[in-house]
């Protein structure tokens, strides 16, 4: 019963909508959904898509385990207040993010720092949206973990960076792995938070998703979703591979 | 290589867990660190080891002052009471984790962790990973590990303690003679006063942060220096309102010399036979007999008995036991 109910909520939620864009993608054949998919504008906004995903994931693997140490092993004023905010780009329209960076980082500035319409701006937006993904993965597991098998390292004549890099990160390995392919596969897809930083200027800043939206406002439906096709081929691999890796790790200490 | 302790003072917080304690522990001597949970013996085991810093104090390694030095630079071992395995490397890699470390070539690193896999029996085991094993197999893998880096100090944190006790019986007389062999100073925490007894060649009996008592474990049983050490190392009964081991009592028939009593109560623990026994003003006092013993008097229940000491009493308060080693 409970088993019919989940596949059915998930049937509809997921597998439908997949279902129905499969078939718009390529409803007009192979040829023209190639063509759609691998036109110039449309490999200029993947590209570009998957270059600064893949840039803010990995910059969030290495700040988002920062983060999650300090809020598991320090203990400070605000730590409860901090370790709350972590959630906001969660909790926040992407729009509002969106809007916000752009008075900070666009033309009007206060700091007169204008990165609008370049990779930079875009990386930034996506890192702001996907921090809670590498923090929240890491952050069990670093309260579960023994201090013991740290200390052991260190009377083993082990240094601070030592026991982090052989002790502490193969243990935290498969949860940063599995929460940056999450960060990364939510990335690809991301709008509201880099519609307006990107300024969206063809063959140069715009995102796949705001392509993406410009071929459906141009009634393209069929070649908007060829190109969606192809962003959610790439998340779905990136999640797959990240899962197996991480599970695989995690098999062989039980 | 020996261990002194100065005036070693911690408190977490406002509880105070070690309160001055200054003591030695000799070269090559396995001394148990003894006392009930929260007496401070595995934090000042911490505290040896660097791990835990102290607050006031001075901890010496053959007379050169460590009390600032991190872990890594103290060449200490230190088994942890949950084994604390690297879970994601092997037996092997456990065990080489140390040598690694100091960057010893490859082919002598195996040799060395294959010779360590002997010493500990675990040679059929080296490629098996830290969940796969029994507790017994864990803990020596965890002893070896500690072993390899060939440390100056040995300190064992309830090295038996989540073993059942046959295994338990097994490791340590095992760890026993591993460590007479490789003649290392050991420092041993437990709260098993017979596990103490058995394995140690000093006890340090802690209690409350403070030292109770230090000595020989056959001498501070027979002369404790305060009640609660006559307590904690063992049974303590009363006759004529002084204090006796049960074993130093004994029965004899009614009509000789000493306390009439009525036995009120037998109890059969194997080899021994505990005899209880009240007076006439209903003060009770308890015999431990062996089997042979209990066989040839066969007491029961309504029985009338006397008993009377068999042995000195316990010698309370012997100032010349009670101290622990000064430092030079």
């Amino acid at each position: 019963m409970a088993k019919g109910v989940a596949l059915g909520y998930i049937s509809l939620l997921v597998l439908i909508p997949l279902a129905a864009l499969l078939t718009n993608a390529f409803n007009h054949g192979l040829g023209a959904f190639w063509s759609a998919a691998t036109g110039t504008e449309s490999l200029d906004a993947l590209r570009l898509t998957v270059t600064c995903s893949l840039l803010a994931a990995i910059f969030n693997a290495v700040a988002g385990t920062a983060t999650a140490f300090v809020l598991v092993r320090d203990n400070f004023w605000g730590k409860a207040m901090l370790n709350t905010i972590i959630d906001l780009p969660f909790a926040l329209p992407t729009v509002v993010a969106g809007v916000t960076f752009y008075t900070l980082y666009g033309p009007l500035s206060p700091f007169h720092v204008n990165i609008t319409g370049s990779w930079v701006g875009i990386t930034v937006a996506i890192m702001f949206v996907t921090l809670p993904f590498s923090v929240r993965s890491v952050q069990p597991v670093l309260e579960s973990l023994s201090l013991d098998a740290e200390a052991a390292a260190s009377t083993l004549g082990a240094s601070p960076f030592h026991v982090f890099r052989t002790i502490t990160l193969p243990a935290i390995l498969p949860a940063l792995l599995t929460g940056t392919g999450l960060a990364f596969a939510r990335a690809l897809g991301e709008y509201g938070s880099v519609v307006f930083i990107s300024n969206n200027l063809p063959y140069r800043s715009e995102v796949a998703s705001s392509y993406v939206y410009s071929l459906v406002s141009s009634g393209q439906v069929s070649s908007a979703a060829s190109v969606a096709f192809v962003l959610l081929s790439c998340a779905l691999v990136v999640l797959i591979a990240s899962n197996v890796i991480a599970r695989r790790l995690a098999r062989r200490r039980g | 290589m020996t261990v002194s302790l100065d005036g070693v003072s911690k408190s977490f917080g406002h509880l105070l867990v070690l309160d001055d304690i200054t003591d030695v522990f000799a070269e090559g001597e396995m001394t148990a660190l003894l006392g009930p949970s929260g007496s401070g013996k595995s934090t000042l085991l911490r505290i040896i080891a660097g791990l835990t810093p102290l607050d006031s104090g001075r901890v010496l390694l053959s007379g050169r002052d460590v009390t600032k030095a991190p872990a890594r630079d103290r060449h200490i071992g230190f088994c942890f009471q949950d084994y604390a395995p690297f879970r994601h490397l092997s037996v092997f890699g456990n065990i080489a984790y140390g040598l690694k470390v100091q960057r010893i070539p490859r082919a002598q690193r195996k040799a060395q962790v294959d010779e360590l896999l002997g010493l500990v029996r675990l040679e059929e085991f080296a490629d098996r990973y830290p969940h796969q094993l029994s507790g017994g197999q864990r803990q020596r893998m965890a002893l070896a590990r500690a072993l390899a880096i060939k440390p100056d100090v040995l300190l064992l944190d309830e090295p038996f303690g989540a073993l059942d006790a046959q295994v338990r019986g097994e490791l340590r007389s095992w760890v026993r003679s591993l460590q007479r062999e490789l003649g290392i100073t050991t420092i041993l925490v437990t709260h098993d006063q017979s596990e103490a007894m058995e394995i140690a060649d000093r006890l340090v009996i802690l209690n409350d942060g403070k030292i109770e008592q230090a000595g020989k474990p056959s001498f501070v049983y027979d002369h404790p220096a305060t009640d609660f050490v006559a307590g904690f190392l063992g049974p303590i009964t009363t006759l004529w309102g002084i204090d006796y081991r049960p074993h130093e009592l004994e029965l004899a028939l009614d009509g000789d010399e000493g306390e009439k009593g009525t036995v009120t109560e037998v109890v059969r623990l194997g080899f021994e036979v505990r005899v209880v026994l009240t007076n006439q003003t209903s003060e009770s006092t308890w015999v431990q007999l062996t089997h042979d013993q209990a066989k040839a008097l066969n007491p029961v229940v309504g029985q009338k008995f006397v008993v009377r000491p068999r042995a000195q009493n316990l010698v309370h308060n012997d100032a010349t036991s009670r101290e622990a080693r000064p430092i030079d």
